[in-house]
């Protein structure tokens, strides 16, 4: 199985859902978010409306972060072709942070696992999360490589009000993402930049 | 000629617009600068004789050695698994540098010991020692510009002038900080005529080269995409005019090109102050090509389409 999403930027409403449904599968620390969706105001008063754009690792065919990583950290799981890093590896040099085109890499940064309260500890919550994670190191979106093995969605897209991501299996041409791939003009995030994303969005 | 469809947004909001590289800063400025001028000293120092081309190799070695390293030891997050940069080099020129590095600094010592113990080791082996050693400090001087440019996030550095660009400036760094060393004055008279006149006359074309590879870069990216000319936009015009006019332009290249020329005695202050102004444009050049790094907005949305305001609205 291939991971792959595609997401429906006419169903995205904004909510935010997907940002708090990951965050809270993983404890991920302040001013961490995996998956985020971009707001962006346009036309001119009083004709204006907001768009939105749903925002996560695209775990890429040909990762750049992956390539940049001097020590083996990133890697490409060969069973999902889900990208993770290995934290035991990484050096925070941060070269995979600055060679991903979509900003998807995030560095916990010193103190950042002290919690949300710092001055009161950390919450039972953060307790239970937080050794998933080391400072000065870099992380990502998982794909939730854990929950779809155990045969669930992705937090984001379960957590989705209006259906606007969908996850399936890429390598099966019969598998729902890929019928909406192929039917509703799929476009990849930023082509040009040779990455082959596996994300795809369609409006 | 320079134009804007996105707002330009430093916060870590959750808006869509172009956003600065911040991650990679003075740290990391500094430490390609170092790697920069002490290997390209050293390489320089290959092609002079007698006690200049020592001092110049020991100098250059030990900012490499001790600069260069201290400043990627300090920005590492986890700096005391540096020895896992050597498992990458098939795909990255980080790894490949950290070789590169590596190899200066041992073959780089070795020649400095042969140099200052004449006879320890045979001819042929002091040959390829300085050899191994010399094509180490090239790689050092090269790859920084060669990580940029590998990367596609963004369009600033997404150039193959920009390892060509580099490579001329840490050539330009060694050459200076030789001619700086010579005037010393223990030193002072040691190096050949012949020599002295090679190394001021590479400085000048050297200067001259830097200063059209910038007209040309610059004029690259403004032609190029929009996240490039906004970088180009926050270089000349918009956060950082005053370090790329003043720092670079007027202290790194037209100062240093019209001192030698205006002050004909070529005293040892004279010459402080010119490796100085080059060291300074050295750095600023730099520094705006690491932080004017900007990332294209993820998705602009009218271009994939169209017709999806007119439904929002609807």
């Amino acid at each position: 199985m291939i991971w792959g999403m595609v997401i429906d930027l006419k169903l995205c409403i904004g909510c935010q859902a997907c940002s708090l449904a990951c965050k809270q599968e993983y404890g991920l620390p302040r001013g961490i978010f995996w998956t985020k969706t971009l707001i962006e105001e346009v036309g001119t008063y009083p004709n204006v409306t907001r768009v939105y754009t749903p925002q996560i690792c695209n775990h890429c065919e040909e990762a750049p972060c992956e390539k940049a990583c001097p020590t083996g950290a990133s890697y490409t799981d060969k069973d999902s072709g889900v990208v993770l890093v290995d934290y035991d590896k990484c050096v925070g040099c941060r070269a995979c942070y600055v060679a991903c085109p979509y900003q998807n890499r995030h560095y916990l940064k010193k103190g950042v696992l002290k919690g949300y309260f710092p001055e009161k500890g950390l919450t039972p919550f953060e307790q239970q999360c937080y050794p998933h994670f080391q400072e000065g190191t870099v992380t990502k979106c998982v794909g939730c490589i854990e929950r779809v093995n155990a045969g669930l969605d992705p937090a984001c897209v379960a957590g989705c009000p209006t259906g606007a991501r969908k996850f399936g299996d890429l390598s099966d041409p019969n598998s729902e993402i890929r019928k909406i791939i192929r039917t509703r003009n799929a476009v990849q995030p930023m082509p040009e930049k040779g990455t082959e994303p596996k994300v795809y969005y369609v409006s | 000629m320079l134009h804007r469809n996105f707002k330009f947004i430093e916060e870590d909001t959750f808006e869509v617009g172009y956003r600065p590289q911040k991650e990679w800063a003075w740290l990391i400025t500094t430490a390609f600068f170092l790697g920069e001028v002490g290997a390209g000293l050293f390489l320089v120092s290959l092609f002079l004789s007698g006690k200049v081309s020592l001092w110049s190799a020991i100098l250059g070695w030990l900012i490499v050695t001790v600069g260069k390293n201290t400043a990627h030891f300090l920005y590492l997050g986890k700096p005391w698994r540096f020895w896992r940069m050597v498992f990458r080099p098939q795909t990255s020129w980080i790894s490949r540098g950290f070789f590169a590095t590596g190899a200066m600094i041992i073959f780089g010592f070795f020649h400095i010991i042969i140099q200052l113990k004449e006879g320890i080791a045979p001819v042929s082996a002091s040959i390829a020692v300085m050899w191994i050693a010399g094509i180490s400090a090239f790689v050092v001087m090269i790859y920084d510009g060669i990580v940029m440019t590998y990367s596609p996030s963004l369009s600033l550095w997404n150039n193959s002038l920009l390892p060509i660009l580099r490579l001329s400036y840490a050539l330009m760094g060694g050459v200076t900080l030789s001619i700086f060393i010579s005037g010393i004055p223990p030193l002072a008279g040691l190096l050949s005529a012949s020599q002295a006149h090679i190394l001021e006359n590479l400085e000048r074309w050297l200067i001259v080269a830097n200063l059209v590879m910038i007209i040309v870069y610059i004029m690259t990216m403004t032609y190029s995409v929009a996240a490039a000319k906004e970088s180009v936009y926050l270089i000349i015009k918009e956060k950082y005019p005053v370090v790329f006019w003043f720092g670079v332009v007027l202290v790194g290249l037209v100062v240093i090109f019209l001192l030698p020329v205006i002050v004909t005695t070529h005293s040892l202050p004279v010459l402080l102050l010119v490796a100085v102004c080059e060291l300074i444009g050295d750095y600023c050049i730099l520094f705006l090509l690491i932080r004017s790094g900007v990332y294209s907005p993820l998705m602009p949305h009218p271009n994939i389409d169209p017709h999806l305001f007119a439904g929002a609205r609807a």
